[in-house]
């Protein structure tokens, strides 16, 4: 039985390094199948932040299911990185938000690859400015949600978005102003 | 704040709160026990290749002469990309979770001269298709690849996955000049999530003061060109072959300094007459990112037309091939419950002597839903629970059993795909 091993950042930075691939000979040979997944603060950092990430990526989907797995499959993510991430919860944020856009993305390659692509139950609820929101272009949906509903700072947003704070202002204003013209 | 502004938190908070507050931590572990699982799948073929091959062995093979060779395309300035004839075509290998003690050493058969890929747990397992030969600018690349065969680990068809979620290929570039030498390789997908190109990004010569970025990309069907932009601004482009391009530039990278690996590469692939047919990026390792696409549902497919003269017995048949630890049962019981139990003999002896077999015998699977989609063919729900593994074995699978010889039984993709949590691989 393999003792238990987890890669540290700069071995999965190595991966395509051919000067240092004997250091993952070892690796292989004694990678286990059996994870060790709960460091006390990583389970803490979960339970205590995994709702308030649930909602964020609802309000960015529209789906209740989607969301969660969103969210589970951003925390492995983040599992991965746990030891050299000094601020999990925005490397969080950004995790889930880019994980809701590359979920639009793949639905759109779905449907284009397969005729039985399963149909996304967007579930919005009869609120005429969620489903107003739910409308609007993806980044100006996101900036909306994460000002709005999350009281980030333009600062975060931009971290969450991957753009400048600049363009989070642009963003903003440009759905806000999409906002006014459809709703009364 | 104005009264939109209001409007606006007040919709979204109260929208919010339709979302319950509840985590899953024992799914969290599923999952990252699974993504750590098929990471490792992905990378193990090419780390294999790598260590054992080795640079020096790339050095050898990038100044073997003699081979035949057929020149289908002549790039500009100073580059020529021949394709080589690759004896028995492109081989398919399976692309395993097992890991095992014993690697196989690469070599090069002494008739062909082709490349042979050693694989964890299996030994050599078919040689290395040739794919082609770039020599631009002093940099010789020679480009071998093979198909990979994971439909054990994909799972039943109608699990429908998409086709980033498992490699269907591999391809390996050994990448030469007359101060080093080096090999990059990664995963092949039929699909990618984000794009029809993308690919893996290697450095090699870091340690000698010759550093070069390489890119083993893959491009989609039409593209005439494939162009990467490496992160100094250099850009390379080539005609793909059979979908594949491999792209160099010079690179500046110091010894030790692990951050200037933290990128990626962007990929453009182009038609005929220079328009983007879409882009993508290399990344180290090249294995793509997967999301919750690629954990299948635990949902059962509908049931078929047709069903068995009797469901109710034919289920309670069904049940009885779980629900038993696996050491209570005898050899000949385990090879009659399988569909195909060819060459399985030496899988079960492999299970019980390997690394994991104080796993393996206190191992059960359980029984939890089917529904037969023919007379003859049922697909189940089922989850294994294993001793000291995480979570306490696995979360809930699918897979298929058939009506064989009279009798219900186990198909053997879904034994192969579960040994391979052992560490065993089927023949």
């Amino acid at each position: 039985m393999g003792e238990l091993v987890q890669e540290d950042g700069a071995a999965r930075r190595q991966k395509g390094v051919q000067d240092v691939a004997p250091l993952l000979e070892v690796r292989i040979e004694t990678t286990p199948m059996v994870v060790e997944v709960s460091k006390p603060a990583f389970a803490d950092f979960y339970r205590a932040t995994f709702t308030e990430m649930a909602r964020l990526a609802f309000l960015l989907t529209g789906s209740v299911e989607t969301a969660h797995d969103l969210v589970q499959d951003s925390f492995v993510r983040l599992h991965g990185r746990w030891d050299r991430i000094d601020e999990p919860r925005a490397y969080l944020r950004r995790t889930v938000v880019n994980a809701c856009r590359s979920h639009y993305r793949r639905l759109s390659v779905q449907r284009r690859h397969s005729a039985t692509a399963r149909v996304e139950n967007v579930d919005l609820g009869a609120d005429e400015m969620i489903d107003a929101i739910a409308a609007l272009p993806y980044r100006q949906r996101a900036a909306i949600v994460l000002r709005f509903w999350h009281d980030s700072s333009q600062a975060e947003i931009a971290a969450a978005l991957g753009c400048r704070p600049g363009t989070v202002g642009s963003l903003i204003y440009r759905a806000l102003a999409e906002l006014r013209k459809v709703m009364p | 704040m104005s009264e939109i502004d209001d409007r606006i938190r007040q919709s979204l908070a109260r929208q919010a709160r339709s979302v319950p507050e509840q985590t899953d931590f024992d799914g969290l572990t599923n999952r990252i026990t699974r993504r750590h699982r098929r990471k490792l799948q992905a990378v193990s073929v090419a780390l294999v290749m790598a260590l054992v091959a080795g640079p020096a062995f790339g050095f050898l093979a990038g100044r073997r002469g003699g081979e035949q060779e057929s020149d289908v395309a002549i790039g500009s300035g100073g580059e020529r990309v021949t394709v080589e004839d690759s004896p028995g075509g492109l081989p398919t290998v399976s692309l395993g979770g097992a890991v095992s003690d014993t690697l196989a050493a690469a070599g090069t058969d002494p008739t062909t001269g082709a490349r042979y890929l050693p694989l964890i747990g299996g030994g050599v397992d078919g040689p290395l298709a040739k794919a082609f030969v770039r020599d631009i600018d002093g940099i010789s690349i020679r480009v071998y690849r093979a198909a990979v065969d994971s439909s054990a680990e994909a799972g039943p068809e109608w699990q429908d996955l998409p086709g980033w979620c498992f490699p269907n290929g591999y391809a390996q570039a050994d990448v030469s000049t007359a101060d080093i030498v080096g090999i990059v390789s990664g995963p092949l997908y039929s699909e990618l999530p984000s794009g029809p190109v993308g690919g893996s990004l290697g450095a090699i010569g870091v340690a000698e003061g010759k550093a070069h970025w390489v890119v083993v990309a893959q491009a989609p069907a039409g593209a005439a060109r494939v162009r990467a932009t490496f992160p100094d601004g250099q850009s390379d482009e080539m005609e793909p072959i059979d979908g594949l391009a491999v792209l160099v530039a010079r690179a500046s990278l110091e010894p030790g300094d692990m951050s200037q690996y933290d990128t990626t590469v962007p990929l453009v692939a182009l038609d005929e007459n220079g328009g983007s047919l879409g882009t993508g990026t290399a990344t180290f390792g090249g294995y793509v990112e997967t999301g919750p696409e690629c954990y299948p549902s635990p949902d059962l497919p509908p049931p078929g037309e047709e069903q068995p003269a009797d469901p109710d017995a034919a289920r309670a048949e069904i049940e009885q091939l779980f629900g038993v630890k696996y050491e209570d049962r005898t050899r000949e019981e385990h090879l009659a419950n399988i569909d195909d139990p060819t060459g399985m003999d030496q899988v079960f002896d492999d299970l019980e002597n390997g690394s994991f077999r104080t796993q393996v015998l206190g191992s059960r699977t359980v029984f939890e839903d089917l529904v037969f989609l023919s007379a003859t063919k049922a697909a189940v729900r089922y989850h294994t629970e294993i001793p000291n593994f995480a979570n306490g074995g696995t979360g809930p699978k699918l897979g298929e059993v058939n009506f064989v010889d009279g009798r219900w039984k186990l198909s053997r993709a879904d034994v192969c795909r579960d040994v391979q949590l052992a560490a065993v691989t089927c023949p």
